[in-house]
C-alpha cells in the first residue's frame, strides 16, 4: 500500500528545503494546523498528513494489531518519510503524535533532525510515582461520551442536514468534514492513546527536541511537560502564555514564534 | 424587549446559557448553569474555561475535539456531555457558535445547554442495543472466519493448525498454546502460535480436561481457557495469550466458546477420518506387499508414494505374475477415488486381473473381460489400467491400456519412447466395450518397461504431454544405474517439487534376455566375436563396467586354456562359453572336450587359471567323471561391484 495514499500526504512549501513534518493529535485531523504551517514554507518543504481512521486517510489501512499500539502509528510515519525521501525531517507532533514521533526517532533517528513536542504527555493516566492526571475509569467515561456522541463523529452528512447556519468565515466542505472520523477506528485510537505508557522511551531520543506547552492545559499539565523535558537527553522547553491543549489553534502566532525561534540556531533562516 | 427584560430572560432561561472567550474561559454564566454545576458566580466567572465544568470524558472531548471544530468550523451542534455538580452529574445537550465582534475584539462564543436527563437515559438503551448488535456481528464475522478454517482442515494436524491460526488472526489473541487428548486420555502439548502464555499449571488444565467446566471458555492464568469437547469427550484445551496493546479489544469469551466447540467436533470428525484413512492405507499396504514371481529371467522394482497433503490412499495398484509358464504379466491401475472404497476396489479389481488372466487370453481380451468385471462394481468404473505380458525367452511384450498413461520403453541405447499402441477406453466407460485393441514390442536384452500412475507426472501447472515429456526424459536419464536405483532416480526427480496431492505407482521391468551360449571352434578364429558379444550380453543383465571387462578377460584365458590344451590338438574340437545370471550372480561356465591336467603339469594351464582367479575369485574346475566328459571352468561374480 502507498504511504502517502494511506495517509493523506500533502506536501507544500520550498522545494528542496529541509523537510517539517506536522502530525496532528488524537480527536482531529490534519487540518488544525492550518494556522501553523503555512508560517514555515517559505523555508521547509511542508508535510501534512492524516493519520489511519482520521481524516481523508484509507481506513481500510486500519489493522486492530498494528494500530492497538502507538508503535504501529510511528511505524505509519516513518513509511512516510522512506517514501517521501527528503532527508531528516523536523517533526511537529501534536497531543498523542508527540510520543509518535518520539518512537519513530528512537526507531529511526537517522529520518529526524528535530522534534517538536506540543502538549506531549508520555502517559495519561496516574501511577505509582507519575501524575499523569486521569484515572483509568476517567478514560472509560472519555469513551462513553464518544458513545454517546456517535452521530458528531460520522455523520458527514448531518450539517448538511440540518442546514448550516451562515459561517462565511468557512467553506461549507471543510465545515462538514473536519475531525470527523469512523467512530469504531477513534474509540480504538482513544484507548491507544490514553492507555499507553511510554515513559520509558523518552531517554532513548537521540534527536534534539523542544517541548512546547500551554500555561494551562486540561489534557497536559505543566508537570506532565517538564516530566518530558527533564527525561529526554536532549531538550528545551517553551510555556506559552495561553491555555487549553490545541495551542495550534488557539494561539498559533506564539506557536509559530517558538519553534521558529528554537529552530533559528540551528542554522536554517526562519519564517 | 427592554434591556432588563433581556437581562432576566437570559438569566431565569430554563436552559443553561454561557459565554465563553475563544480558548474557553467562562465570561457570564445564567442561574441555570450555576445551578446545575453547584458553584457561586464568582468562582466560575473569568476563573474556570468550559471545560473545568465538565465530567473528565467530557473534559478530553472538548480538549481534543470540541474545541478545535469550534476554531475551525465556529460552531457544535447538539453534544451530549456531563456536567460535574454536587450532586451528581447533570447530563446535558451542549450547542455552541463562534460571534465575531468589533474588528479589534476576540470573538466570543455563546453556548446553550439543555437538559438531556430525561432523554438520555432512553438514548442509552438505543446506546446499548446498537452496541450489542455492532458486537454480535463482529462475532458473527469472527466465527464464520473460524468456522470456515476449521472446516477446510484435514486430519488432527491439520485442525490443530487451523484453530493455532485462528486465535492469533480473527479471535485477536497476542498467542495460543494447544494441548490435545492422547491415546491414554492425558492432555499432549499440540502446538503454539503467536506469543503464546506461559505453561499453565497442570491443575488448571485439567479441570478442563477432567470434565469440571461447561464447555465454556473461563478466564485463566495469563489469559482464557477453552475446552474443545466432542460429540462424547473433550478433545482438547485451547489457552489463549490476550494481547497487551493499549487499544486491543479483550478476548470474547462467548466468540472463543463457540469456536471451541467447532475444533472439537472437527477433531472428532479428524480422529474418524484418519481412522478410515488409516485402514485403507493398511488394506493398500497388504495388497501391494505381495512378492513377484522369484525368477532370474526378469527383474522388477516398484515404488509406491501416498500423495502428499492427503492422508487418504487412492486406489492406485501394480502386480506382477506370471500368466502362463514362461509368460509375465505386469500390471499398473488406478481406481478413481479415495479411500476405503477405493482401496477396496482396488483389491477386487487386482485380484480380477489375475483371475481373467490365463493362456491364449492376452491383454485385449483380459481388459474386455475386466469391463464385463467391473460393472457392478462401482468404484472400479472408470479404473484405468495398462497390461503387458512379457515372453521371458524372448522379449516379445504384448501389451494394452484401458484409459491408462502410455507405458515408456527405456532400452538400453537409444532414447525413451512412449507406447501409444492399443488404447482403448478405461474399465466400464460406455457399457461394455466389445473389441479392445492391443499392441506388440520386441524387447533386446537389457531393456525397460515402465509402468506408472498419473500422479507420477501430472501437475496443475503443466500440460499433460510436458509432463509425459519430462518423466521419459527422467527415465532416460536414469537407465545405466541398476533397477532399484532406477526407480528411485526417477521419482526423486519428478515427486521433488512436492506439489502431488495424488498417490503414485511405479513398476519398472527390466528383461536381461536369454543365458548366453556360444560354441567356437579350437583354432580360437571366433574368440574376439565371443568377447564382444559376451561384453554386450553383460552389459543388458546391467553388470557394472568392472565386472564386464573381469568376466571377458577371464572368460578369453579359459578359453585360450580350453582351446590349447583341452581340444588335445583336434581341428574338430569345440570350446563352449554359457553364461546366466543366478541370484544376482553372473555364472561363466568354459567348457572343453579334454581331459583335466592339473595345473602342475602345464605351467601356461596353471597360470591361467591364477590370472582367472585374481580377476574373480570364484572359481570352480569339474573334472567331469563318468558320463560327463570334459573340463568345466565355472567362475561366479556379483554383477555389480564384485571385484575381489
Amino acid at each position: 500500500m502507498d504511504p502517502l495514499a494511506r495517509n493523506n500526504v500533502t506536501v507544500s512549501g520550498a522545494v528542496g528545503a529541509p523537510p517539517m513534518v506536522f502530525a496532528h493529535g488524537f480527536g482531529c485531523d490534519q487540518v488544525m494546523w492550518r494556522f501553523v504551517a503555512p508560517a514555515f514554507e517559505a523555508n521547509h518543504r511542508v508535510v501534512l498528513f492524516d493519520h489511519v481512521g482520521a481524516g481523508g486517510s484509507d481506513a481500510s489501512a486500519h489493522d486492530p494489531a498494528r494500530h492497538g499500539r502507538l508503535e504501529g502509528y510511528a511505524q505509519d510515519v516513518v513509511e512516510v518519510l522512506e517514501a517521501l525521501d527528503l532527508g531528516p525531517a523536523v517533526f511537529v507532533g501534536h497531543s498523542v503524535s508527540a510520543m509518535i514521533g518520539v518512537l519513530a526517532a528512537v526507531e529511526r533517528p537517522e529520518l529526524f533532525s528535530h522534534l517538536v513536542l506540543v502538549g506531549p504527555s508520555p502517559r495519561y493516566t496516574d501511577a505509582e510515582g507519575y501524575r499523569g492526571g486521569f484515572s483509568t475509569e476517567e478514560i472509560a467515561e472519555l469513551l462513553d461520551t464518544m458513545d454517546a456522541n456517535y452521530l458528531g463523529w460520522s455523520a458527514h452528512i448531518a450539517p448538511v442536514i440540518m442546514g448550516v447556519p451562515q459561517r462565511p468565515e468557512l467553506g461549507q466542505e471543510l465545515a462538514s468534514s473536519f475531525c470527523r472520523t469512523d467512530p469504531a477506528l477513534a474509540r480504538r485510537f482513544a484507548r491507544t492513546t490514553f492507555l499507553s505508557d511510554n515513559r520509558a522511551d523518552l531517554a532513548r531520543v537521540r534527536t534534539p527536541s523542544l517541548v512546547v506547552q500551554c500555561r494551562e492545559d486540561a489534557i497536559a499539565p505543566l508537570e506532565v511537560g517538564q516530566y518530558v523535558r527533564d527525561h529526554l537527553p536532549q531538550a528545551e522547553m517553551v510555556v506559552l502564555d495561553a491555555t487549553g491543549h490545541c495551542p495550534n489553534l488557539s494561539a498559533p502566532d506564539q506557536l509559530v514564534a517558538a519553534v521558529a525561534g528554537y529552530l533559528a540556531p540551528a542554522g536554517a533562516v526562519e519564517a | 424587549m427592554s434591556a432588563a427584560l433581556a437581562s432576566e430572560a437570559w438569566t431565569e432561561a430554563p436552559c443553561g446559557l454561557l459565554t465563553l472567550d475563544l480558548d474557553g474561559t467562562v465570561l457570564d454564566a445564567n442561574t441555570t448553569v450555576l445551578g446545575w454545576v453547584g458553584r457561586a458566580r464568582t468562582d466560575v466567572v473569568a476563573r474556570l474555561r468550559l471545560s473545568d465544568l465538565l465530567s473528565a470524558g467530557g473534559r478530553i472531548y472538548w480538549e481534543t475535539h470540541l474545541s478545535p471544530v469550534l476554531h475551525v468550523d465556529g460552531r457544535v451542534d447538539e453534544v451530549a456531555v456531563d456536567l460535574q455538580g454536587p450532586g451528581g452529574r447533570q447530563p446535558v445537550l451542549l450547542t455552541a457558535v463562534v460571534r465575531p465582534r468589533e474588528p479589534d475584539r476576540a470573538p466570543l462564543v455563546r453556548v446553550a445547554l439543555a437538559s438531556a436527563r430525561e432523554r438520555w437515559r432512553y438514548e442509552r438503551d438505543l446506546l446499548a442495543a446498537r452496541r450489542t448488535a455492532e458486537r454480535s456481528a463482529g462475532q458473527v464475522q469472527v466465527l464464520q472466519e473460524a468456522t470456515a478454517a476449521l472446516s477446510r482442515a484435514l486430519g488432527v494436524e491439520g485442525v490443530a493448525r487451523a484453530v493455532l491460526a485462528a486465535t492469533v488472526g480473527p479471535l485477536g489473541a497476542a498467542g495460543a498454546r494447544l494441548w490435545l487428548v492422547g491415546p491414554d486420555g492425558a492432555l499432549v502439548p499440540s502446538g503454539v502460535a503467536g506469543a503464546p502464555p506461559l505453561p499453565s499449571p497442570p491443575g488448571a488444565v485439567s479441570v478442563l480436561a477432567g470434565g469440571g467446566g461447561d464447555g465454556t471458555a473461563v478466564p485463566g492464568p495469563d489469559g482464557v481457557l477453552v475446552p474443545l469437547r466432542g460429540q462424547a469427550s473433550l478433545q482438547g484445551v485451547l489457552h489463549l495469550a490476550a494481547r497487551s496493546d493499549p487499544g486491543a479489544d479483550p478476548l470474547d469469551l462467548e466468540v472463543l466458546t463457540a469456536v471451541g466447540r467447532q475444533t472439537g467436533l472437527a477433531l472428532d470428525r479428524a480422529h474418524l477420518y484418519e481412522q478410515s484413512a488409516s485402514v485403507a492405507r493398511e488394506l493398500q499396504h497388504s495388497l501391494l506387499a505381495v512378492d513377484p514371481p522369484d525368477d532370474d529371467r526378469f527383474a522388477v522394482s516398484t515404488a509406491y508414494r501416498p500423495g502428499v497433503a492427503m492422508l487418504e490412499v487412492g486406489g492406485d495398484w501394480y502386480d506382477t505374475f506370471l500368466a502362463e509358464d514362461g509368460v509375465l504379466a505386469v500390471v499398473v491401475g488406478d481406481v478413481v477415488g479415495r479411500g476405503l472404497h477405493a482401496a477396496s476396489a482396488m483389491g477386487q479389481l487386482r485380484s480380477a486381473v489375475r483371475a481373467v488372466a490365463a493362456p491364449g487370453v492376452g491383454p485385449a481380451r483380459l481388459l474386455s473381460r475386466l469391463d464385463r468385471f467391473v460393472g457392478p462394481i462401482e468404484p472400479a468404473q472408470m479404473a484405468t489400467v495398462a497390461y503387458a505380458e512379457v515372453d521371458l525367452e524372448t522379449g516379445r511384450v504384448r501389451y494394452a491400456c484401458a484409459g491408462h498413461p502410455p507405458p515408456v520403453l527405456v532400452p538400453l541405447s537409444g532414447e525413451p519412447r512412449q507406447l501409444w499402441e492399443g488404447r482403448s477406453v478405461p474399465l466400464g466407460a460406455f457399457g461394455r466395450v466389445h473389441e479392445r485393441p492391443e499392441a506388440v514390442l520386441h524387447l533386446a536384452p537389457g531393456d525397460r518397461l515402465l509402468l506408472y500412475t498419473d500422479g507420477l507426472f501430472e501437475r496443475r501447472d503443466r500440460a499433460l504431454d510436458a509432463g509425459l515429456e519430462v518423466l521419459a526424459a527422467a527415465a532416460g536419464a536414469a537407465r545405466h544405474l541398476p533397477l532399484e536405483e532406477h526407480v528411485a532416480a526417477l521419482t526423486s526427480a519428478l515427486l521433488a517439487d512436492e506439489q502431488v496431492r495424488d498417490d503414485v505407482c511405479v513398476l519398472l521391468l527390466g528383461w536381461p534376455g536369454p543365458p548366453f551360449d556360444r560354441e567356437l571352434s579350437a583354432d580360437l578364429r571366433e574368440l574376439s566375436a565371443v568377447r564382444r558379444e559376451l561384453g554386450a550380453w553383460l552389459g543388458a543383465q546391467g553388470a557394472d563396467e568392472d565386472t564386464r571387462q573381469d568376466l571377458v578377460l577371464a572368460a578369453s584365458e579359459a578359453t585360450a586354456n580350453a582351446a590349447e590344451h583341452g581340444s588335445g590338438g583336434r581341428p574338430e574340437a569345440r570350446v563352449r562359453v554359457r553364461a546366466d545370471v543366478q541370484d544376482g550372480d553372473v555364472v561363466l561356465a568354459v567348457h572343453d572336450d579334454g581331459p583335466w591336467r592339473p595345473p602342475v603339469a602345464s605351467a601356461e594351464r596353471g597360470r591361467g587359471l591364477s590370472i582367472i582367479r585374481a580377476l574373480v575369485g570364484d572359481l570352480h574346475v569339474d573334472q567331469g567323471g563318468p558320463g560327463r566328459p570334459g573340463t568345466t571352468v565355472v567362475v561366479r561374480r556379483r554383477l555389480r561391484g564384485g571385484r575381489p
